[in-house]
């Protein structure tokens, strides 16, 4: 059925007048019938037996990739891992060696005739950007390696490029020209149909698997196709480790997009560069395997970020900055017992909001809450929307322990301190003073 | 405006409030509905005078009815408030924040509602709740700027001077409130859904370049995780704009953004991602808790998670890149709050690896093993690292031992009695292959107390790889491969021996395990080879050469077979195929070159010496002019996209031999002498390169010899001379020339040299037998030949020396044994010995 709608792709651009062209390439675009039949084609190509299917195909889509329009040059592209794919595991195509081949020496120069090249700079952290001041950050940063990129910025190159010209594919080259060409597939990754990744992620759980079948008591989670049975007599197909990286990358873009085969296809290749033990892909792998099993996607829905409550004892990196001497709390809290109240009333007045209100009287129904910064206003908004998010905010432990200790303190001394809670930084520091003269009284 | 409603009946708030905590919703929404028969309405109708208040008012009940759940009630509301045309002015902080939450809810009750049915409302309305969650977003920020601002300017100036509070971070006191995350976090989201990522990514770098305020940090930090996910997983592609060059233009609804002279722009993806998640690890890095004290941990285990998700996405960012040192750095970083936990520690481990500082690396991999006590592949890291790189590290790593003996075996052996309840699991014949080499294993380590450090890693691999079982034929393999260079470091000839035929079962049991495996097939007929066994080596190579057509170590150990057989014309042919594959590789035109040699004469060979220079001028001439430190320089060749990495990464490809390690260890402390005494000054770049070319002089030099011109063998000894005049091969070198002008002394002279500097070196001890025969020292000339003997016992040019030496002592017989056995070994010699082919490890 693919090969019968393949065949008529192929007539129909044989007949085109030149005028036409162009509003075909358009139309091809859309064309996901014809794609799909071209992956299934170019992914088992023996099961076709009509002939030279594959040669008419790579002739095709040479003429495409050349023909000016560009969207006929992407309708070609698209098919880049399919082809390398077949190439690598089947040699005795030789279409699609010389597809490949003109593919990467057109690509690998840009319109002028010039080596292409592709390159960006480093940037440092300690030059300040427009996501940050450099001015704020922590001493461990602003160190010599960081300084030196800085200065190194403009003129130290990361590049892709330039490439040489090759004429044809050896054992040699062979690798470094497919990893090329599906690099340069990975730069329009975003452009190219959902079953086209589909296929890409299976053509690359059958090309690092293959050959490995066979092996006694080599456990592979789950064998997708029904084709695993012929598998056992064919022989493993190298891959270096620069491609894998490069497959990588369709991986990570996959797993957005369909996620069960590219979770198949991540699995496959971690288990195949463990065992040849290349270390990049196995670090680029682990790492997104862990942002696979941890991090919710970008799409997922947002959930409200809970801000933990930070407990007086716990050290973090930021506690290397500040020093403290150990006098410093009684002195500043006789300070503000005394000028405390009236202050902080007419703060909270201000920045009280319509819950706030709301929730004033309700001491008790608060009790067993746990008066954390940060954390009870959390809860009780939660509520109130209407839905539950699911986050119980996650007060230390400590924290609440530290609370409930204090609880049986008088009514405005607990209502002071929530509402100190609810003016920011200022807020933070004298509801951390009230709670030391709780443990002090 | 809470303060007018506050007044209103509390009782019911205070219900509110307790059937809120018990979820109880419908009885929420009762109360709340008698609550606004009491309170906002009343004010709408009596103060409609005053607009101000209605206005408020409005706003409130959207909000009230938004928490009911009345989705077109509140939307009802909101247009009554008219909120979408309120103008831009500047705003109170309290009402800055009404207006926001507003928007927020007026978003979300949006969100809330039914689809719109035609396609142009829909349209219409994706719109409209894009606009409402952007003037949220950035009315929110603007908000807490502003409320940052105004508290530490009332603060007292004790709380704010640096350096005298108190000694933990600034706790985030006031949060931005749920409503107003949401509505900023969805706002992003919303594009996503909608398929709009470049609208999406537009709006995370909009909430990005607002400067940072006291209670965002950790939606700050989830935003840009967001938003370079979005940019490495490609979803924006094409549509990338990049950010731009002017600050976004500010308004009085728009928060400050960062803006510093000088600062860095990113011009595209790969530059904004990089600056993104630097960003972020230094807020990550700010966070992480450091405190192990149980009390923390799961406020330690969130922030470690999140700092994670960082350092995952630099991964992922920087690895195609080839960008591992700055990975490495701030993996570095991250050890600080990563006790036990594996994930980081192997990352830092295999970053390590990557940027070739292999010593650190070990440490920290042995860490990764204690951690993760049942994953093979560290082990296998760890093994391979040792056999390529820490070739020296051997004697260092001895420390280790003697806890692995008895921790090993006592672990054998619980597996051991665990494989027996598990047995029917694999096939029988594996369960069969498993308990022999584990027992041979077992008895191995029993009989040999000091199993060099090397092999510790492959077998705590294959002991681990028993369990998984994925592994294990590569186990075998690396634990081969140890004995292997183990046999080949050994000088004992028993303890040889008995190394050769451990590392022989090794790759036996891993063929049988992984028969498709071409690796093992080599090395196992790279064994045999060496043991003797020329005709079943013959058999394995082929088989391994099916399984994997274009290798080219496997071509190569074909090549030197074929020699051993006496098959010179096709060994040539073979070569000449082979090359045609791999044009750039030396190690194969250097065999071409000896069996042209052998071959074809002189003439033809000159033009394969010249071509391996040519070859090296196009390989390494960049490397050695570059002025770039050592390590960026390997940055570059590492990259994925360089010129020539594939040659120039596969390091067995071009070593032509293998070396002995303690020969090159003296000539490097000898040149250093040198180099501090003489003028002589090491050329600059790396060494390896430079070696090549010394071993392609002498190559050269030996050609002429052959063609009998005597000063160009000088000259090329010249040259070889002025890169490293330490090597012993310069002096063998030298000692054949003089050898072959006959002046005895000055050729004595060169091979002492150079079996001072390596007394392993059999070529040199041949020739130097052969002098002192021709000296007239029969002696001296007999010990000399059975040392080489002793080292080589396989090589008829010693045995043949032995013949004559014996022969001139007058012991006739024994002279006729040695010719004897030169003449059986040299039918099975290989042009160049079997050992000069490379280590390869794919």
């Amino acid at each position: 059925m693919a090969d019968t709608l393949v065949l008529d792709w192929l007539d129909e651009y044989e007949s085109l007048t030149e005028s036409e062209i162009h509003t075909y390439s358009t139309e091809q675009e859309h064309n996901h019938e014809v794609m799909i039949a071209l992956y299934n084609v170019l992914s088992e190509p023996q099961k076709y037996k009509s002939d030279n299917l594959v040669d008419g195909i790579c002739q095709q889509l040479l003429n495409f990739y050349r023909s000016g329009e560009q969207h006929l040059k992407r309708f070609a592209m698209q098919f880049i891992p399919t082809l390398v794919f077949l190439h690598l595991s089947d040699k005795s195509y030789s279409a699609v060696q010389t597809l490949l081949v003109s593919l990467y020496n057109l690509e690998v120069i840009d319109s002028k005739g010039q080596p292409r090249t592709l390159s960006f700079r480093i940037p440092s952290i300690a030059q300040s950007s427009i996501f940050h001041d450099s001015t704020n950050l922590e001493p461990a940063f602003i160190a010599e390696s960081s300084l030196k990129r800085w200065e190194e910025c403009n003129t130290k190159l990361v590049s892709w490029g330039p490439l040489p010209q090759v004429k044809c594919l050896n054992a040699q080259n062979r690798q470094r020209v497919v990893t090329a060409l599906v690099f340069l597939y990975n730069q329009q990754l975003s452009d190219v149909i959902t079953q086209g990744i589909e296929q890409t992620c299976r053509g690359i759980s059958r090309l690092v698997t293959q050959g490995f079948n066979a092996d006694p008591g080599s456990a592979r989670s789950s064998i997708t196709s029904n084709s695993s049975f012929q598998l056992i007599s064919l022989p493993r197909v190298p891959v270096s480790s620069p491609l894998l990286l490069e497959l990588l990358h369709i991986v990570y873009h996959a797993a957005e997009r369909c996620a069960n085969v590219a979770v198949q296809a991540l699995h496959d290749i971690i288990q195949r560069s463990n065992y040849e033990s290349y270390t990049e892909v196995i670090l680029a792998a682990d790492a997104i395997k862990n942002l696979l099993q941890h991090s919710p996607a970008v799409t997922a829905t947002p959930r409200p970020s809970h801000s933990h409550s930070v407990s007086k004892s716990m050290i973090t990196n930021a506690s290397f900055r500040t020093k403290k001497l150990p006098d410093d709390i009684p002195i500043q809290d006789a300070n503000q017992q005394q000028q405390g109240d009236a202050p902080l009333d007419s703060i909270t007045e201000e920045q009280e909001d319509p819950e706030k209100g709301k929730s004033r009287g309700s001491v008790s129904a608060l009790k067993h809450l746990p008066k954390l910064p940060g954390l009870k206003k959390h809860k009780v908004k939660n509520s109130l929307q209407g839905e539950q998010q699911g986050d119980d905010g996650g007060g230390g432990p400590a924290g609440g322990d530290a609370v409930e200790r204090c609880q049986p303190r008088g009514a405005r001394q607990r209502r002071l301190r929530r509402d100190s809670e609810g003016c920011g930084v200022l807020g933070g520091r004298r509801s951390e003073i009230i709670y030391c003269v709780e443990f002090l009284v | 405006m809470t303060g007018r409603v506050k007044s209103g009946p509390t009782r019911i708030e205070v219900e509110i409030e307790k059937n809120r905590e018990e979820s109880n919703w419908i009885k929420v929404i009762e109360l709340a509905e008698q609550l606004k028969e009491k309170s906002p309405e009343s004010v709408i109708t009596e103060a409609g005078i005053k607009a101000g208040v209605a206005m408020d008012a409005h706003l409130l009940l959207g909000k009230l009815q938004y928490a009911c759940g009345l989705y077109s009630e509140a939307l009802k509301h909101f247009k009554l408030a008219d909120l979408q045309n309120l103008s831009e002015k500047k705003l109170p902080l309290r009402s800055l924040r009404i207006v926001a939450e507003s928007y927020a809810i007026k978003g979300l009750c949006l969100q809330k509602e039914g689809a719109a049915t035609s396609k142009f409302k829909k349209a219409e309305k994706e719109e409209e709740l894009a606009k409402c969650f952007d003037l949220a977003s950035d009315l929110s920020l603007l908000y807490m700027q502003k409320l940052e601002k105004e508290l530490s300017s009332n603060a007292p100036v004790v709380y704010n001077t640096t350096g005298s509070h108190s000694p933990q971070p600034p706790i985030v006191q006031k949060a931005l409130g749920e409503v107003l995350e949401q509505a900023l976090q969805t706002s992003p989201a919303i594009f996503l859904q909608h398929n709009k990522p470049e609208k999406a990514l537009e709006r995370y770098r909009n909430s990005l370049c607002a400067i940072e305020s006291q209670g965002l940090h950790s939606i700050r930090l989830k935003f840009m995780c967001q938003m370079a996910e979005l940019l490495l997983q490609g979803l924006v592609g094409e549509k990338y704009k990049p950010p731009l060059n002017s600050t976004p233009k500010s308004s009085v609804w728009k928060p400050k953004y960062y803006a510093s002279l000088n600062q860095f722009i990113p011009r595209n993806e790969c530059e904004e991602t990089i600056l993104l998640l630097l960003v972020a690890e230094s807020m990550a890095v700010r966070n992480a808790v450091l405190s192990q004290s149980p009390e923390f941990k799961d406020i330690r285990l969130s922030a470690y998670q999140d700092a994670t998700t960082v350092y995952d996405l630099l991964t992922v960012a920087t690895v195609r890149w080839g960008q591992i040192a700055l990975l490495q750095e701030s993996l570095e970083r991250s050890m600080k709050f990563s006790f036990e936990e594996p994930h980081l520690w192997k990352q830092h481990a295999l970053s390590l690896i990557s940027i070739n500082k292999y010593d650190h690396a070990l440490s920290v991999l042995k860490e990764v093993i204690r951690l993760e006590p049942d994953n093979p592949s560290n082990c296998l890291l760890a093994a391979k690292l040792c056999y390529e790189h820490l070739n020296l590290a051997k004697e260092e790593t001895h420390p280790d031992l003697p806890p692995l003996n008895q921790g090993t075996i006592r672990k054998i052996e619980a597996q051991y009695r665990e494989m027996g309840h598990v047995r029917k699991v694999p096939s029988k014949r594996q369960a069969v292959v498993d308990d022999d080499t584990k027992l041979n294993l077992l008895l191995a380590l029993e009989e040999n107390p000091i199993t060099p450090a090397r092999t510790k890693f492959s077998m705590e691999a294959r002991e681990k790889a028993l369990t998984s079982s994925a592994l294990l034929g590569r186990s075998h393999l690396y634990i081969g491969i140890g004995y292997h260079l183990q046999a080949e470091a050994c000088q004992l000839k028993k303890e040889k021996e008995e190394l050769r035929c451990r590392a022989l079962d090794n790759f036996r049991s891993a063929v049988e395990l992984e028969p498709n495996d071409h690796m093992c097939r080599y090395y196992l007929s790279l064994t045999l080879a060496i043991m003797g066994h020329i005709t079943e080596a013959q058999q394995h190579i082929k088989i391994g050469l099916n399984l994997h057509p274009e290798h080219s170590s496997i071509l190569h150990l074909l090549v030197l077979l074929l020699t051993a057989e006496r098959q010179h014309k096709y060994a040539l042919a073979v070569v000449e195929n082979a090359l045609e594959e791999y044009p750039d590789c030396l190690n194969l035109m250097y065999v071409k070159a000896y069996l042209e040699l052998h071959e074809r004469g002189g003439e033809h060979v000159l033009i394969t010496a010249k071509q391996m220079l040519e070859l090296w001028k196009n390989l390494y001439e960049g490397q050695t002019v570059s002025d770039m430190p050592e390590c960026d320089r390997k940055s570059d060749t590492r990259s994925v996209f360089q010129l020539y990495t594939s040659e120039m990464s596969d390091k067995d490809s071009s070593s032509l031999q293998l070396h002995n390690t303690a020969a090159s260890r003296v000539e490097q402390a000898l040149s250093e002498v040198a180099s501090s005494m003489s003028s002589f000054n090491p050329r600059p770049g790396p060494q390896r390169a430079w070696m090549l070319q010394v071993e392609i002089w002498l190559l050269l030099a030996e050609i002429y010899l052959a063609l009998d011109q005597p000063s160009d063998v000088q000259m090329c000894i010249q040259e070889a001379t002025q890169i490293y005049p330490l090597s012993h091969h310069i002096m063998h070198m030298k000692g054949l020339y003089h050898m072959h002008k006959q002046e005895w002394p000055e050729a004595k002279l060169c091979f002492q040299n150079a079996v001072a500097i390596n007394p392993q070196h059999v070529k040199s001890l041949q020739q130097l037998g052969l002098v002192y025969h021709y000296l007239g020292l029969q002696g001296l000339a007999e010990t000399t030949l059975r040392e080489a003997a002793k080292i080589e016992p396989k090589n008829h040019i010693t045995w043949y020396n032995l013949g004559k030496v014996l022969e001139a002592l007058g012991e006739y017989e024994k002279a006729s044994n040695a010719m004897a056995t030169a003449l059986m070994e040299e039918k099975n010699n290989p042009i160049l010995p079997f050992n000069s082919v490379p280590l390869c490890f794919e």
